[in-house]
């Protein structure tokens, strides 16, 4: 992956559009290359931590831009592009605004096959998750609220602590793909296990 | 929910830029009658239009002065139709041909209203092609899009009138919790009214625009809007002008019209007990009861006890009193409902009550205090209500309005949609493709395959909701991708896109990816009708074209008479007038010709008429000027300085 491929200038005014949808200088709605990607969008480095408050302003920058409100009066095809590139912006603010779907999205950039590819968990982790969801729906049939809430405290931390894996910039230098996609595998079981105890509470 | 309109998407195009007309900040220039887009709010009870002004928004008002058009529309002999007070008059004498609450047919199916079918005293029947409902008038079958095209119509007319303009483009208000196909239908009928519907936004988004727009203010607004048949509420974070909107819930069911129900089913159970009629059977009475018992609810927001009073024919007069308290208990668990979608809507945005600043309190419901004290004691703080509840949706919808049209630049709304969109997987499972409370425009793409060898065609069921099977969910419509190269099965790549506008309605396009070819979608709406049956209702309707077109064309001359009249009237009593009796008594008689022709709704001789006049009080106009400018100077040398 090229982490931050140089940007293409804007046809219109020559500058450094800072988005792959829209160039901030000259207002311009730009024809996306194949293969942007949501950093693009955004106008920020590709990076598992990104600036929220950067996030922020440059989603609502390019949101003046590019929302269908603001382009009433144009054309049939400027509209149109308008309407797809402000879903297009939607959908980058918010897979970079989460730590979880960024990591997930970061990981395909690196390999799009990694998540397919590393599927199968560890035996021993399978079996713990296993005894934990019994624990859970124990609790709920017995109405343990005791155990119910421990079992969501227990869940909660090994979702943050995977999050913090994920969240460590380090771990993105020359990625292992595999130990990134078998943590984000394990998110997702812990997060189902957390909705369950949630769930019989 | 649509196909892209008539011709294939268009396809994001490869690196070279697109020809592209302006940058996007440039306005383009104004289409002849634009700059004029009004606001509408087209309510279950009332529908009114509302501008921006100079002064800021303002509800327009029809002659009277009244703003508010009941949405009610009564068929006459002879097919003619009235709409709005005087059709809610007639709704007594003329029951069965009287529709109101129309909106909430909208986008449903038959098999949606059993609870309606039995209290709505026209007839509703399922269609024969899709799963639409229809309403039965003299054995004539209209869709509620084209009911509700005559509501805006009217709306439409009040606003030209007031305004002194055409009008033909505006944004509708919907319930926020509509789904794409109720979203679909508004839009429908839009369209069958002649209206370019710029957009479509949700009530409850508007009223906070209404209500943030003078303050700036700044925070989490929770906006309550219980109306006559719908319920919603949104969650919104406001800052620098950006409206976002993080949450919204509802019910599409619940509304005044419930709470009216509530004290019509007591009514009638009295009724039975002292009579033994059943006036299920007796539309008249029923329309009766029913407008009584919503004057007792609305009495009851001032009252603590009121009376309602209804004379059956029998020998005396059936009279029902209730107290407020009563009243509360009978619609507690209604309420109740209300609060359960608040909290959902706060869950769902991950806040608790004590991150809410404001309350906003809209629709006509919220004037019953019993609401706004459990809003009190729900957020522990005063609801908001210092806007007409009435009106104040109409004035957000001319806000957002203007920023259509250009005025407003530094307001950005940013709104969701209400319920997840996916399509139906194996085993009848729903696989969401894009979640509730995501941020609109929004999309998602799927790959989908062949089963078979040269497979070229591939069904897709699309469906709303937030359950796990497809059986649970709201049905949108069948999709069948055509035009797949012939390939072995599983080969073909056929990426299909989701794309939900800001309007909250979807489009749907696909593209083989080997090919490269564009796949053609039919889109079958499960409970709305095709671009070919909007199509067709528009072209028939062409035949009440010329009857709307010359109702409109009076209203215009109309006005146009009455302030030529009017004008010359207040120029005749002018003291000191340089007019000679014979100009008097001309002018006195060209007045009452035209008075007679705008009474008799004669549009060819008023016109000729209106023109000539004034052309004439043109010309006296003039010397009477000249006259007045004459006598002035004349006064300023009797008394200089």
């Amino acid at each position: 992956m090229n982490p931050d491929p140089a940007p293409v200038p804007c046809p219109q005014c020559g500058l450094d559009p800072q988005s792959s949808l829209a160039c901030l200088h000259c207002s311009r709605l730009l024809e996306e290359a194949p293969g942007a990607t949501h950093f693009q969008r955004l106008g920020l480095p590709v990076g598992v931590v990104p600036d929220a408050a950067a996030l922020e302003r440059s989603y609502l920058r390019l949101s003046r831009l590019l929302h269908p409100d603001f382009h009433g009066a144009s054309d049939e095809s400027l509209r149109d592009l308008a309407l797809r590139h402000s879903a297009l912006l939607n959908e980058a603010y918010v897979t970079l605004g989460d730590p979880e779907s960024r990591a997930e999205y970061l990981l395909g950039l690196h390999d799009p096959q990694a998540l397919d590819r590393w599927k199968q968990l560890a035996s021993e982790f399978l079996m713990t998750a296993m005894e934990t969801s019994e624990a859970v729906e124990q609790a709920g049939l017995s109405h343990d609220g005791d155990a119910l809430a421990r079992l969501r405290r227990e869940a909660r931390a090994e979702i943050d602590a995977r999050l913090a894996s994920l969240a460590d910039p380090a771990a993105w230098v020359s990625p292992d793909t595999r130990r990134l996609a078998t943590l984000l595998h394990e998110l997702r079981v812990f997060r189902r296990i957390l909705r369950d105890a949630e769930r019989a509470a | 929910m649509t196909a892209p309109d008539d011709k294939p998407a268009t396809p994001a195009r490869a690196a070279a830029p697109a020809p592209q007309a302006t940058p996007a900040a440039r306005p383009l220039p104004a289409a002849p009658g634009a700059g004029t887009v009004i606001g509408i709010d087209l309510g279950t009870t009332n529908s009114l239009a509302a501008i921006v002004g100079k002064d800021g928004p303002r509800v327009l008002p029809d002659a009277d002065g009244n703003p508010l058009i009941p949405s009610v529309v009564s068929f006459l002999d002879g097919g003619q139709t009235v709409v709005g007070r005087k059709a809610r008059e007639m709704a007594i004498l003329n029951p069965r041909r009287t529709v109101y609450s129309v909106k909430r047919l909208m986008g449903r199916g038959y098999e949606d209203l059993a609870a309606e079918r039995s209290m709505l005293p026209y007839a509703i029947v399922p269609s024969d092609q899709a799963r639409l409902v229809l309403v039965e008038i003299d054995g004539k079958r209209l869709t509620p899009q084209e009911i509700s095209a005559l509501i805006l119509r009217k709306v439409r007319e009040v606003a030209e009138a007031a305004l002194g303009v055409p009008v033909d483009r505006a944004v509708i208000t919907v319930p926020a919790y509509f789904d794409d196909s109720q979203r679909q239908a508004t839009r429908d009928a839009a369209k069958i009214a002649g209206l370019h519907a710029l957009r479509i936004v949700n009530e409850p988004t508007a009223a906070a625009l209404a209500y943030g727009l003078d303050t700036r203010r700044q925070g989490t607004i929770v906006v309550y809007d219980l109306g006559g048949g719908t319920f919603d509420v949104s969650v919104l974070k406001i800052t620098q002008g950006v409206f976002k909107v993080v949450s919204t819930n509802g019910d599409t069911h619940l509304g005044g019209d419930d709470f009216d129900q509530l004290i019509m089913n007591r009514v009638m159970d009295l009724v039975a007990a002292r009579t033994g009629m059943d006036l299920h059977v007796h539309p008249q009475a029923l329309q009766q009861i029913r407008l009584s018992a919503e004057a007792l609810k609305i009495e009851l927001s001032e009252k603590q006890v009121a009376t309602l009073e209804i004379d059956l024919g029998a020998a005396e007069p059936i009279r029902y009193t209730l107290t407020r308290a009563d009243f509360e208990a009978a619609i507690a668990a209604l309420l109740a409902r209300t609060l359960d979608c608040c909290r959902a809507a706060l869950s769902d945005a991950r806040l608790a009550v004590k991150d809410v600043d404001e309350v906003v309190c809209v629709g006509g419901s919220t004037r019953i205090p019993a609401v706004r004290a459990l809003l009190e004691q729900e957020f522990s703080r005063k609801p908001h209500t210092e806007l007409d509840p009435d009106r104040v949706v109409a004035l957000g919808a001319a806000i957002q309005a203007d920023v259509l049209a250009g005025g407003q630049r530094d307001l950005l709304l940013l709104d969701v949609i209400p319920l997840s969109l996916g399509i139906e997987t194996v085993g009848g499972a729903f696989a969401k493709l894009v979640n509730r409370n995501v941020t609109i425009p929004a999309r998602a793409t799927e790959m989908f395959s062949t089963s078979v060898d040269n497979q070229t065609s591939i069904d897709i069921n699309v469906f709303q909701g937030e359950r796990e099977l497809v059986r649970d969910c709201r049905e949108l419509g069948r999709f069948k991708l055509r035009g797949i190269p012939g390939m072995p099965a599983g080969m073909p790549r056929v990426e299909v896109t989701f794309l939900v506008d800001a309007d909250g309605v979807l489009t749907v396009s696909a593209r083989e990816q080997r090919s490269g070819q564009e796949a053609s979608i039919d889109v079958v709406p499960s409970h709305g009708l095709t671009r070919d049956q909007v199509k067709g209702i528009i072209r028939d309707s062409i035949v009440n074209a010329q009857s709307d077109f010359a109702a409109r064309e009076l209203v215009e001359l109309r006005n146009k008479a009455h302030n030529l009249v009017q004008g010359t009237r207040r120029v005749l009593g002018m003291p000191d007038m340089p007019f000679t009796d014979e100009q008097r008594s001309e002018l006195t008689r060209d007045i009452a010709e035209i008075e007679a022709l705008s009474a008799a709704g004669d549009v060819p001789k008023l016109k000729v008429a209106c023109d000539t006049f004034g052309e004439r009080t043109h010309v006296l106009a003039d010397e009477v000027i000249g006259a007045a400018i004459k006598s002035e100077l004349n006064r300023g040398q009797r008394t200089p300085g």
